[in-house]
């Protein structure tokens, strides 16, 4: 198992050319990876480095006209990673209050929970109270599912003193309802989809990782069972991904995890390696996602 | 909360939530059956093989036979070799057994192939080398690291779908499988709780990829699931199918169903007639699946318009369990 200072080395070494980070050591860069990787070059006192220098020069290059930003070079649309762009910018202070991509994360939200996915869902079945909440989307005129919407709640909360005057605290609430409307049975949460022609799903470590992550601050009596059920998954991780959202929900909601060491880290993939760097961050005391 | 993967539904999984024709899929469905009902179209009938087969077996051998038999053009080309990984869950039928991606990838190189991958973008979870481990994927196949590509994050080319039967225009997907001369479908013989049943060509939505689409890619739903298959296939023109029959799921599948020894591995060109044959071993009325009925431009998936070869349907069909919701899907004796 490679130490933190192993991983992070590795992680500054295998930057691409253009100071983007792919998923792999031969891909192209990424959204995701870089965003990711360079809260993780900052957590660790690299955030003033050529490397965090490049990162921040490639996602300033990507930004699309429309405010948002693509998940990779080829694709032309924005979507949800716009939200984990904007908090890493405005870690790096690099994020002024006048910045599009604020609007662009207020005006997107899950296709069903539009108008007319609500007239036809009250159409067809005389109840769409289960999808008035606003979550966000993968990408764009789809549903929203738990990652991309854990995530923006995430980036919200931190940039909302940022821009009092844009209504963020109302889309943060609506968000966290979401989540909390597609929690799975067992009290943990998957992709999204907490039920299915009569049969409850399974949830799932990561995904219930990120929703701890973003429903903190909620009562103890709401997040209880969701806890009891993060550390089982926890239990039986089988992915370095999973245990590292698993730990950083855990801990978020002030649970001290039961020490389970985690699955071996293959340095395979950017994204994963920069997200156990944030987990282990947060074990060390710092919580990645609020530290200024 | 209830069934909120698909955007369609409601909370009682009613008659709209089946896997039966949508509009645009009577529409066209009529159409094809208009043409093709009493008079059966011209053209090369598709050859589809039946071969029994179990996970103890010399599996190589049997694939290579099956590949021989279909002279299937592989010297010197680039194949890419797609299973059907979905989930954590290495004692169910879930995921596409390693021995059969295995055998595949032997036979195929053994036949001449310049270039072989094996390739997969997982649907609900983003760990996929986490899935490939826990399936096995790493212990059965030799190098499994080197000759795999997750597609979920692969390079990326926008493709234009010519006359996209979704309401799709395009699509980002991976040049791994675009810059295939072969794609080799190896899915899992299962049931669908959406799409009646997953198969060769519903196993083509492992290849759009999750880092733009996200997990689930429910951009696809959203265009229509039927429809995005029949896109699908009608992007990816150069392909085989190899369906992991040696046990599948029964039930709730993809996911939540029961292992169902089925004993057979079902392989063709066509895959629409393969699919279709695949059916009727699970005793479910080809008709009935929407997407089978987009995509049988030469009247495929009817019995009377394929050579079958190898075992016969009736000599190796059992009855898959469906949801209650799907029973109407299933094969009637005079389907």
């Amino acid at each position: 198992m490679p130490t933190n200072s192993e991983a992070l080395t590795h992680l500054i070494r295998t930057r691409n050319r253009d100071g983007g980070w792919g998923h792999g050591p031969a891909g192209g860069s990424w959204t995701e990876p870089t965003s990711l990787a360079l809260l993780a070059l900052r957590l660790a006192g690299q955030g003033k480095t050529p490397a965090a220098e490049g990162g921040l020069e490639w996602l300033s290059k990507q930004r699309r006209q429309d405010g948002g930003w693509s998940p990779c070079p080829a694709v032309r649309e924005s979507t949800w990673v716009t939200a984990l762009v904007l908090l890493v910018l405005h870690r790096y202070r690099t994020l002024t209050r006048q910045d599009s991509g604020f609007e662009w994360l207020l005006q997107v939200e899950g296709a069903e929970s539009g108008w007319v996915s609500r007239v036809r869902r009250w159409l067809l079945s005389g109840n769409n109270q289960e999808i008035r909440f606003q979550g966000w989307p993968w990408f764009p005129g789809a549903s929203a599912w738990v990652a991309p919407t854990a995530l923006t709640i995430v980036a919200m909360q931190q940039l909302s003193p940022l821009v009092p005057h844009l209504t963020f605290a109302p889309r943060i609430d609506s968000a966290s309802q979401f989540l909390l409307s597609r929690r799975c049975a067992d009290g943990g949460w998957n992709h999204g989809s907490s039920r299915a022609l009569g049969y409850d799903g399974s949830s799932y470590a990561e995904t219930t990782g990120l929703a701890l992550l973003a429903l903190q601050g909620k009562s103890q009596q709401t997040m209880n069972r969701s806890n009891e059920m993060a550390i089982a998954l926890l239990r039986n991780c089988r992915s370095v991904e999973g245990w590292s959202w698993l730990q950083m929900g855990l801990r978020a909601q002030g649970v001290t995890p039961p020490h389970v060491v985690p699955p071996v880290l293959n340095l395979r993939d950017h994204r994963e390696t920069a997200i156990y760097l944030l987990a282990n961050s947060f074990l060390q005391g710092t919580n990645p996602w609020t530290a200024t | 909360m209830d069934c909120n993967l698909n955007p369609g539904c409601t909370t009682k999984a009613p008659a709209s939530h089946r896997p039966r024709l949508t509009r645009r899929a009577a529409l066209c469905a009529a159409t094809i059956s208009a043409s093709c009902g009493r008079i059966l179209p011209k053209g090369p009938k598709p050859r589809v093989q039946i071969v029994r087969a179990e996970y103890d077996q010399d599996l190589y051998s049997i694939v290579r036979r099956i590949l021989v038999d279909s002279k299937l053009d592989i010297k010197d080309r680039r194949v890419v070799l797609k299973p059907n990984l979905v989930e954590f869950d290495r004692h169910t039928a879930i995921n596409t057994h390693p021995l059969v991606v295995h055998a595949v990838l032997e036979a195929v190189r053994s036949l001449g192939a310049s270039h072989v991958l094996i390739a997969e973008g997982p649907g609900h979870r983003r760990v996929t080398w986490d899935l490939a481990e826990d399936a096995g994927y790493f212990k059965e196949i030799p190098r499994f690291e080197q000759s795999f590509v997750d597609l979920n994050i692969d390079k990326l080319r926008e493709v234009q779908i010519p006359n996209p039967h979704s309401a799709l225009r395009s699509l980002y997907l991976p040049t791994t499988v675009l810059a295939a001369d072969l794609l080799i479908s190896i899915p899992k013989l299962k049931t669908h709780h959406w799409a009646g049943t997953t198969l060769s060509m519903k196993n083509l939505f492992g290849i759009v990829p999750g880092g733009v689409y996200g997990w689930p890619k429910n951009v696809l739903h959203w265009a229509g699931i039927a429809e995005s298959i029949a896109d699908l296939h009608k992007l990816i023109p150069q392909h085989f199918c190899v369906v992991d029959g040696i046990v599948g799921m029964e039930g709730n599948g993809p996911i939540q169903g029961e292992p169902k020894a089925a004993g057979i591995l079902v392989a063709g060109a066509d895959m629409p007639a393969v699919d279709a044959t695949c059916c009727r071993v699970m005793k479910i009325d080809p008709a009935q699946i929407a997407y089978l009925q987009l995509t049988s431009s030469n009247g495929q998936t009817n019995a009377e318009r394929v050579i079958q070869t190898g075992e016969s349907i009736t000599s190796v069909a059992q009855e898959f369990k469906l949801l209650p919701a799907l029973e109407p899907l299933r094969l009637r004796a005079s389907s």
